[in-house]
């Protein structure tokens, strides 16, 4: 990697191809002076201008808009400038050319533009994870939660949290570094009443069935049962009517076929597994082996097994048992007869995967299982499981210190306080001491 | 007239004495040249030594072979151990001193220790040659020469006495200041700002009715600060305990303005956890008293020292403040308080050997380093004396100096927190700088220390002798206390907690249980009754602290991995990619010297560190010598 924050990057901003507009970004030291590099003379902070770019001839390449932004008050914290023009691959492999045999001018690597303006303390980390979600983000459930990630979802809640933690862990060391000053009578009640309102915000934010890291990650859907019940019949039927399939992976290096499609505006990333059965067959064997783990940490198994065979209904309860995930039973092959009666209960379908109307039949419940998710009125805070893990730390080490007796150790208690600090820290920057000595010396007279 | 030592101690003070004894144990030819040599030793402010922080610290000069824990033990008068009841790491001893024994009992030390030798005389002038120290010249024109000089100066550098509108320059009340020095200093091109500290009014015990104040005595049991100390001999005393009223607040309020601290006369920025009588009041006005302590400054001194009133008011409005206090209606006031403005030099200046990185041979230590208290001073000048001693003499084999990290010692937090983030406002120790607090405790000192002290040999033949048999006795005893495993009947049968999970334990198991103490093991394992009781406390806390011991070590390990990433002296800091201008402005600022201090000055990002990382590994890929960084302890 040779970065050096001394060039001009640039880079389209838009996606590839033909488009009506396109944009072409501009950021650093020269991204100004662009202009004079296709012969226009005009300059450009804080204004927007419609121009026509020239190429070293002077031959007119595209009737352009120029965008200005000044340093620091710019997305990356640099001179920023950006260029709206036509969506022809041509003219934008015009443009991006000039700019690359300029000197002092380079591509941005992947993520620079982001990283300088975190750099530059335009945003918070959390808030550049919103922005790279953005970016990358599939559905609108998806762009509706990066978004509020990168105003503040976060950050907001989770500063207040830092906050709270930093003016709790000051009060503690008070108890202790300055014991023999005369600290308030009720400030361990107070610090006890405060550290369980603040477990219960983080038990309530970690609360959330991880639906802002399904939002983000998708849905994991496996469809799972034995060889020959009609697992890839259902995967092609789900896959093959929905439109909006992003991309498909052939499983080369594992057993496992994954498409990622959109169920009421939720990604799902569904995956079709090795079947069930016996086998001496060492590869196969690891299939099903990759297979077991898929189906474990799933957010739903699709069991499909024959239902046109006796006792089908007995086999897959025997699997069900194995599974760690919620899941529905599809007993498929109803057209062949059998099926059992009690089709009713939840949980249970029975499917001709040969008609195109037993797709919108699973789609149905697939639906109702995900429509609670689509429903949930406060976007979720946690979206990541870096953030999770963090949060639950500090929520595990805030608990264990209410087990903890005051009459004994209280360095012990501070010692929890210490490490949710630090758990929080993570996310949000760490808490230093001189933060700690601030709260106490603006809150408690200490001194002789 | 010229004389010749290795190394030169400018300053009697706590600092300059711990030096100066350090370099001579360590086989240096040593002078301790000072202004008044009847002065050594002396507390200029509370006669106290230790508390919470601090008195961890006295036990770590103590564990290196130094002064301060055997002096405070001939000299103490009011031993308290305090935080007795929140917990072994935190608990701090202390103790109210007779000012005249300890000035005598560090006296007494110097004398007795070999390759010494003490000067009276000012230090006007230092002399270099290409950018190395080569010894001092005193005021009245001797030359004396040494390639290390260890400058303790205390509050003496270009001191400034503050009551109220009246400024007098010194170092001490009625004494003069190092005006030359300061000068000379500051013509150095050292980074040279100012502090200030204060004191109280000093009261005539005779005249205070003791008998309607509140009395503290000393503890039943006296824990003395030295390993070396078999027990305190000293009579002990109580102190009295008073408080202000509204009265007092009024009067203060209503001459406020007189207060050099108020009236914009002092520059000097104050520490924030000793605030004036007239701070506290301004600050805090909802407060309608404030708890004042009354410390005789000896057996046989009637001063007394009224602990929690410091003050820079005129001496009128002192006197009608202090007659307002319950208790001291009558009393006479011997001298009355002051501020003191001084000249400290940026700590940022120097290496983590205290040694100035632009002077080769100089080493600052205490008060000059912007630091506050004589444990403070005292640990600084153990560390610069060591240094200096190592510093001329080129075989030794800590060729890189003697550093302890924040791992090893309180004295390693301090010198890593001035070295690195430097002194805005007077550096005192509190145990929540210490982020390995469970670790570093008051009683382990020697076990983390004076391993160390005997390998660089600041230890001296009778602490070696103490410290082997010590070991030794801990050693069995941890063996004892990890052997043996007993079932849950055997257990349960003794009255003792007993996890319901059948397994097997030691004693060391059973010890991490709340409230399990070693005697009550004795009817299981009588075997443990063999180890000596002074052990009993500390083999308690490490088995009760073995788990989080455990975990902080992972986090030990971090942070000595970053702080093994060397930057290099001159590195091009515009040259690192993806680094925002504040984070270069504070990289050119700090100069920090590892990656680990990178991390911990104030407003560096995870990000920025990352950034320079990412700097270093790719200079040190393109083969100039430099350590491969093995990991940050940061992610993004």
């Amino acid at each position: 990697m040779s970065f050096s924050n001394a060039d001009t990057i640039f880079a389209l901003a838009t996606p590839p191809g033909v488009s009506a507009i396109a944009v072409i970004r501009i950021s650093g030291v020269s991204a100004l002076r662009v202009p004079h590099l296709f012969g226009v003379e005009a300059s450009v902070p804080r204004t927007a201008k419609r121009v026509f770019l020239k190429d070293d001839r002077g031959i007119i390449l595209d009737d352009v808009m120029l965008l200005g932004f000044a340093a620091p008050a710019s997305a990356t914290g640099e001179d920023v400038l950006e260029i709206h023009c036509h969506g022809s691959v041509a003219v934008i492999e015009d443009i991006l050319g000039v700019l690359a045999k300029t000197e002092g001018f380079r591509p941005a690597e992947a993520g620079e533009f982001t990283r300088r303006a975190l750099d530059n303390g335009k945003m918070d980390i959390t808030a550049a994870e919103g922005l790279a979600d953005l970016i990358e983000a599939e559905t609108t459930l998806q762009r509706r939660q990066a978004s509020a990630q990168m105003t503040g979802q976060l950050s907001r809640p989770v500063g207040f949290w830092r906050e709270e933690i930093a003016r709790l862990l000051a009060h503690l060391e008070a108890l202790i570094d300055f014991a023999d000053e005369e600290l308030p009578e009720a400030l361990r009640q107070e610090i006890e009443a405060d550290t369980a309102k603040l477990c219960a915000a983080l038990e309530t934010a970690l609360d959330d069935q991880r639906f802002g890291e399904i939002i983000r990650n998708g849905l994991s859907v496996v469809i799972a049962g034995p060889v020959n019940a009609g697992k890839s019949t259902l995967m092609n039927l789900l896959a093959g009517r929905n439109a909006a399939i992003v991309s498909d992976t052939e499983g080369t290096t594992r057993d496992v076929i994954e498409v990622r499609l959109t169920l009421s505006g939720i990604p799902v990333r569904l995956a079709d597994t090795a079947g069930f059965r016996e086998t001496a067959d060492n590869i196969e064997a690891e299939g099903i082996l990759r297979a077991q783990t898929e189906i474990n940490t799933a957010d739903l198994v699709l069991l499909v097994i024959d239902g046109s065979q006796p006792g089908w209904a007995e086999t897959a309860d025997k699997m069900c048992q194995e599974f760690g995930s919620p899941y529905l039973i599809i007993a498929s092959k109803s057209d062949k007869g059998l099926v059992a009666a009690d089709l009713d209960e939840d949980g249970y379908f029975s499917a001709d995967l040969t008609q195109s109307k037993t797709a919108q039949k699973i789609e149905a419940a697939l639906h109702s299982y995900l429509a609670p998710l689509n429903q949930a009125n406060q976007t979720p805070i946690i979206t990541r499981a870096r953030h999770r893990d963090a949060f639950a730390a500090a929520l595990v080490r805030l608990q264990h210190s209410q087990t903890l007796s005051w009459e004994g150790d209280i360095a012990l208690i501070a010692e929890d306080y210490r490490r949710a600090a630090s758990a929080l820290g993570r996310i949000t920057g760490h808490i230093d001491v001189e933060e700690l000595l601030d709260h106490i010396f603006s809150r408690f007279c200490i001194g002789k | 007239m010229s004389q010749k030592f290795d190394v030169i101690v400018i300053g009697g003070g706590h600092a300059g004495t711990e030096a100066a004894a350090a370099a001579a144990r360590m086989g240096a030819a040593t002078a301790l040249v000072t202004i008044a040599v009847d002065k050594i030793g002396e507390m200029s402010c509370n006669p106290a030594i230790g508390g919470l922080g601090k008195g961890q610290l006295v036990r770590e000069i103590d564990a290196l072979d130094g002064l301060m824990g055997q002096a405070i033990d001939k000299a103490g008068i009011q031993f308290r151990m305090l935080n007795k009841s929140r917990g072994p790491a935190v608990q701090g001893p202390r103790a109210q001193a007779d000012r005249k024994l300890y000035r005598n009992a560090v006296q007494e030390l110097l004398a007795s220790q070999d390759n010494l030798q003490i000067i009276e005389g000012a230090v006007g002038d230092l002399s270099t040659e290409n950018g190395q120290i080569t010894g001092i010249i005193t005021e009245d024109g001797r030359h004396i020469y040494a390639p290390s000089v260890v400058l303790t100066t205390g509050t003496f550098l270009g001191g400034l006495i503050h009551l109220g509108t009246e400024r007098t320059p010194a170092g001490r009340f009625g004494e003069r200041p190092s005006l030359q020095l300061a000068k000379r200093l500051r013509g150095l091109g050292l980074p040279v700002g100012r502090l200030k500290t204060g004191t109280p009014a000093r009261l005539n015990g005779r005249t205070i009715d003791w008998d309607r104040l509140v009395m503290q005595p000393a503890d039943d049991i006296l824990v003395p600060f030295s390993s070396l100390t078999q027990r305190i001999e000293v009579p002990q005393i109580s102190c009295g305990i008073t408080r202000t009223n509204e009265k007092t607040h009024q009067i203060i309020s209503d001459s406020i303005h007189l207060s050099a601290v108020y009236s914009g006369q002092i520059e000097g920025q104050g520490p924030r956890y000793c605030p004036s009588i007239e701070d506290k009041i301004h600050r805090f006005a909802d407060k309608s008293s404030h708890q004042i302590f009354l410390e005789p400054e000896g057996l046989d001194d009637s001063t007394v020292y009224p602990n929690g009133i410091s003050t820079s008011l005129p001496r009128d409005v002192q006197s009608a403040l202090i007659a307002t206090i319950e208790g001291l209606e009558k009393t006479e006031i011997l001298q009355f308080g002051y501020a003191i403005e001084y000249d400290f030099i940026d700590p940022r200046a120097l290496a983590p050997t205290l040694e100035l990185k632009a002077l080769k041979g100089l080493f600052l230590a205490g008060q000059i380093n912007g630091t506050t208290g004589y444990e403070e001073a005292a640990a600084q000048g153990l560390i610069a004396g060591i240094n200096a001693s190592l510093h001329c003499n080129p075989s030794a084999k800590a060729a890189d100096g003697f550093i302890l990290d924040r791992a090893d010692a309180y004295i390693g937090v301090m010198v890593d927190d001035l070295v690195t983030k430097g002194a805005p406002e007077p550096y005192r120790m509190f145990t929540s700088r210490a982020e390995y607090r469970l670790h570093l405790r008051a009683d382990n000192a020697d076990q983390r220390l004076t391993d160390k002290g005997l390998e660089i040999g600041c230890i001296g033949p009778v602490r070696s002798r103490h410290w082997t048999d010590k070991k030794t006795a801990l050693s069995a005893a941890r063996r004892l206390l990890s052997s043996q495993p007993k079932g849950p009947n055997v257990v349960a049968a003794a009255g003792l907690p007993t996890p319901r999970d059948g397994s097997m334990r030691t004693p060391a198991d059973l010890l991490a249980l709340e409230g399990v103490g070693l005697t009550q093991l004795f009817e299981i394992w009588p075997e443990l009754a063999t180890i000596p009781e002074p052990l009993h406390n500390q083999l308690e806390t490490d088995c009760r602290y073995a788990g989080y011991l455990e975990r902080q070590q992972a986090d030990i390990d971090a942070m000595r991995r970053d702080d093994a990433v060397k930057i290099p002296a001159h590195l091009n800091i515009s040259a690192i990619g993806g680094l925002s201008s504040e984070s270069k402005d504070l990289l050119a600022r700090y100069q920090p010297q590892t990656i680990g201090q990178a991390s911990r000055i104030p407003g560096m990002t995870p990000a920025a560190v990352v950034a320079l990382l990412r700097h270093l590994r790719k200079i040190s890929s393109a083969g100039d010598g430099q350590p491969r960084p093995i990991s940050a302890s940061f992610s993004l």
